[in-house]
């Protein structure tokens, strides 16, 4: 199987993979070519230059190469390529497996205001707003006036938090609009935007789908993402502490339920928006492919969900019913980015010039950098995802604060010291948050560093005279 | 009682100073020291957006990253905190701030350029 990714993801389903016994391909472009992906890889192969239009979203090159090494099937990993329907078609043109939905299915999900459209009619709820993509401003502010005031505008292909805006008032819809199209049109390629009512202070719940190729969908319970950063997630955990058994019941049959209507395969992720108040919620997108949080379900409730993503892909049906899907205790991920949080949250690509990543029962790390590797600048900043598992939540944020003690990264800047700010946070440990905490918080970055390496020596010890007889026995 | 730092932050010198008093360490901890005002001064510094790093007369980029955008040409009369070029790293914008008033001398990038952190992206005459 081929990778088409790289960092940690690539490397988190390459040890999956290896347990399957299938054999392993990766790609790199040219900076990438020491990067821990191509060294765990059972082949590996150069698919061009840094720029990733030209090497991580080269649909044609990474078809030569599947060709080439003669793989079955192509796991995308999340980003890049992972949801684009028009590398699905041209694989299942050259007839190799892509791990993950059908084109149909991208075409579906990728189209924001066509799958909000689509769920309304068949009843399930989303957030009040356009139906439609929107003409022109003057549109957009009847139908603000209309469902009221803050409003978000986002674009019609978009994804990963890009142009999106929210609107306060008529002035601030008017402004924003411009720059908004614009983004949309640069970023995604079509300027349409929709406009939905925003509420400050609701949280994000998602649920974790699977669906095999026989109609079976069941569901791997929630997890909550509401710590964000400009639309960015940085710290995810499963179970939500905002929601009771009877919502979460709701809410995990909804995702369900909307995975059957337009019958998904593999696994995915259905977001929705929760407005504690109210307790409604609401349906927000749907992302097929693997996100970045997964581990935090798989930790509660020991699926592999890489493994049921080839499973499903190969053609078998699930092995659980609902009924069989247990969880058990909380846990919490935080995403370790390269960026420098003393420093308006610059980028910090760079050497590694130590690296000592936590370790310890109940602790989980996906990663891919290590002591003398160079983090490019040209891709994502993520670096390397804590995740801790506990009984009870707090046990799980104690063991979490306790890892990102020992973690040590020398050479570039992470935000370690801010994800720790926001372990010690008194709301956040009482599970009182929303979307606007760290907007609203201002969050002290805390250094709290418990490991000092200390320069490193090579010293050369003497040889002793022993002879190689007296080491091949041992005395006990 | 009162002591002076000298605190050096890259290439600027700042002066702290701190006042304490001995007696008022058990009786009340608002006059023995005040961190907090002081560590707000270091944070403005720290806070900062990522200006350039002057270099006689050179505008240096503190990150590597792609070109995507120059503001100035040769001739363009900058002041400081001026965007003299934005860079793409890392999926993310990062602006690079003129460091004094001037006239740009020579532009040393153009857009699409890949440059590594510490190299001259302009240089500023007076």
């Amino acid at each position: 199987m081929l990778i088409a990714n790289r960092g940690e993801i690539t490397v988190r389903i390459i040890r999956t993979l290896k347990t399957m016994g299938i054999r392993t391909v990766a790609i790199y472009s040219s900076p990438d070519k020491s990067s821990l992906h191509v060294m765990l890889a059972d082949e590996a192969y150069c698919v061009g230059p840094p720029d990733p239009l030209q090497s991580y979203l080269n649909i044609e090159s990474i078809i030569k190469i599947a060709k080439k090494a003669e793989v079955d099937a192509v796991h995308p990993g999340y980003g890049f390529l992972s949801q684009n329907p028009t590398f699905v078609k041209r694989l299942e043109e050259e007839g190799i497996i892509f791990i993950g939905p059908p084109s149909r299915v991208h075409l579906f999900s990728g189209d924001k205001v066509g799958a909000r459209a689509y769920l309304k009619e068949h009843s399930i709820p989303i957030i009040p707003g356009t139906l439609k993509p929107i003409a022109n401003v003057e549109e957009g502010i009847e139908i603000a006036e209309k469902i009221g005031y803050p409003v978000i505008i986002k674009p019609r292909y978009g994804g990963g938090g890009t142009g999106m805006f929210i609107c306060s008032s008529e002035k601030e819809l008017k402004e924003n609009f411009k720059i908004a199209s614009k983004l949309a049109s640069s970023a995604f390629g079509c300027s349409e935007l929709y406009l939905e009512r925003y509420f400050p202070s609701a949280r994000h719940i998602e649920v974790q789908i699977l669906a095999d190729k026989f109609g079976k969908v069941i569901h791997l319970f929630e997890r909550e993402c509401s710590i964000q950063r400009r639309f960015q997630k940085v710290l995810e955990e499963s179970p939500s502490p905002a929601l009771d058994s009877d919502l979460r019941t709701k809410i995990c049959e909804t995702a369900v339920r909307i995975a059957k209507l337009i019958n998904y395969i593999s696994a995915g992720t259905v977001e929705f928006l929760y407005v504690p108040e109210t307790q409604q919620f609401f349906f927000m997108e749907l992302n097929s492919r693997i996100q970045v949080e997964h581990p935090v379900t798989e930790m509660i409730t020991a699926i592999d969900i890489v493994k049921e993503q080839v499973k499903i892909a190969s053609d078998k049906p699930l092995d659980y019913d609902q009924e069989d899907i247990r969880t058990k205790g909380c846990a919490i991920e935080v995403r370790v980015y390269a960026e420098d949080p003393e420093n308006n949250f610059t980028p910090s690509p760079g050497l590694v010039e130590e690296y000592f990543p936590p370790k310890g029962p109940w602790i989980r790390v996906d990663d891919y950098i290590y002591p003398g590797y160079e983090v490019p600048p040209y891709y994502d900043p993520l670096i390397a995802k804590v995740i801790a598992w506990g009984e009870n939540r707090i046990e799980a944020i104690n063991r979490l604060k306790l890892a990102l003690e020992e973690y040590v990264v020398k050479g570039i800047k992470t935000n370690i010291p801010f994800l720790y700010a926001i372990l010690c946070d008194r709301d956040f440990v009482s599970g009182n948050y929303c979307t606007t905490f760290l907007k609203t918080k201002k969050i002290s970055p805390l250094n709290v560093g418990k490991i000092e390496i200390k320069e490193r020596k090579v010293e050369i010890e003497y040889k002793t005279g022993v002879s190689p007889w007296v080491l091949s026995g041992r005395i006990y | 009682m009162r002591k002076r730092f000298k605190v050096f932050l890259g290439d600027r010198v700042i002066d702290v100073e701190i006042e304490y008093s001995l007696t008022g360490v058990t009786s009340s901890s608002k006059s023995f020291i005040k961190p907090k005002s002081i560590s707000n001064k270091f944070r403005e510094f720290f806070k900062q957006r990522p200006s350039g790093i002057s270099l006689k007369g050179r505008v240096i980029s503190p990150i590597s990253g792609r070109v995507i955008l120059v503001k100035v040409k040769e001739g363009t009369a900058v002041k400081k905190g001026d965007v003299i070029a934005v860079l793409e790293s890392m999926k993310t914008k990062v602006e690079i701030y003129s460091h004094k008033d001037g006239i740009i001398k020579k532009v040393l990038v153009k857009e699409g350029d890949f440059i590594k952190s510490g190299s001259a992206v302009a240089e500023i005459g007076e």
